[in-house]
């Protein structure tokens, strides 16, 4: 199946807005999250802490709703599905 | 009193002598007179909300100078809470303007905050952003949440009850880092939020409650992602 991957803000600079990624189907979004890490090193230290957990700052939303960090691993994603990912920014 | 009508002449087209008035009867705190805090204040002393507290710890510097409007070359070594409040006051006299040399800190946020009509959220560290959310929504105090990070800004409206508040939408801050600073980057974001405060007043349009508006100054876009209160929210769960 295929996901659309739209990036903001730090992420925006390392994806592209816009990226399109094959899963295997029934894929959650901890799959997802990782294929973008393991092709895009850069974007890891946006995504996860350094202990590997998934970055509570980073703001994820499936089809318009977003996912609580608490629930990412139930999230399960399906063909055609737009994911929204922005790591927040804090300054000034 | 005429010439000071006169001055609003071309924004009351749009909301009115009354609009206005609502504007002059404001009380309006702004959390640091920084890139974020110096084009928000700016504005709303242009536009005549009436009383303007800015509130900030730092001395001017001459690397804030690419951004921070309010600030002058010759006021490097000033306060910046002082800088501020001179600019200000040359910009409106008709308003009153207070600038505080303080560090914003739950000692002082409620006497800070207690008295005001809003927030606006011009910080540059999250620790003292979840401060501010915490006193708006626990005193029903609408918050506008900017924030920057080279050319790239966030913002959004939280009115207390009926939005998600910062916690919901950033459960944790993101991380700190050295960021790069531009001044049109914290222009934008500083009229979005000084939009929101003159909408809010009066009354006018819609507001970004609900909704992180994001601007990539790369492609000089902007999107709007909307956003949810999280029942699990410690700060206005209860709500």
């Amino acid at each position: 199946m295929k996901v659309w991957v739209r990036a903001f803000a730090g992420l925006r600079e390392i994806l592209g807005d816009e990226l399109t990624v094959e899963l295997p189907d029934d894929s959650a979004m901890p799959v997802l999250l990782r294929e973008i890490s393991d092709h895009f090193p850069e974007a890891e230290e946006l995504i996860y802490e350094p202990d590997g957990y998934l970055s509570d700052s980073l703001v994820l939303i499936i089809n318009g709703n977003e996912v609580g960090t608490a629930y990412v691993e139930g999230a399960l994603l399906a063909d055609g599905d737009e994911v929204v990912l922005f790591p927040g920014v804090g300054g000034e | 009193m005429l010439q000071e009508l006169e001055r609003y002449k071309r924004q009351m087209l749009l909301f009115g002598e009354e609009g206005q008035e609502k504007l002059k009867n404001a009380s309006v705190l702004i959390a640091g007179a920084g890139g974020l805090g110096c084009p928000v204040a700016l504005y709303l002393a242009a536009a005549g909300v009436g009383r303007i507290r800015i509130a900030d710890r730092d001395t001017v510097e001459i690397s804030n100078l690419n951004r921070q409007i309010l600030h002058m070359y010759k006021d490097i070594g000033q306060k910046k809470s002082a800088s501020a409040e001179e600019t200000l006051r040359a910009v409106n006299p008709y308003i009153e303007v207070e600038g505080i040399c303080t560090t914003i800190e739950r000692s002082n946020i409620s006497e800070l905050a207690g008295d005001v009509d809003l927030i606006v959220d011009a910080m540059d560290n999250f620790t003292t952003r979840y401060l501010l959310n915490e006193v708006a929504v626990k005193s029903g105090i609408p918050l506008m949440h900017g924030a920057i990070s080279g050319f790239f800004g966030q913002a959004t409206t939280i009115v207390p009850g009926k939005s998600p508040c910062l916690r919901c939408i950033f459960p944790k801050a993101p991380p700190k880092v050295e960021f790069p600073v531009l001044g049109p980057t914290a222009g934008v974001i500083g009229m979005i939020q000084a939009n929101e405060v003159i909408k809010f007043l009066t009354g006018t349009g819609e507001l970004l409650t609900g909704k992180l508006l994001l601007w990539d100054g790369t492609s000089s876009t902007m999107d709007l992602l909307e956003v949810e209160r999280q029942p699990d929210c410690g700060i206005c769960g209860c709500l």
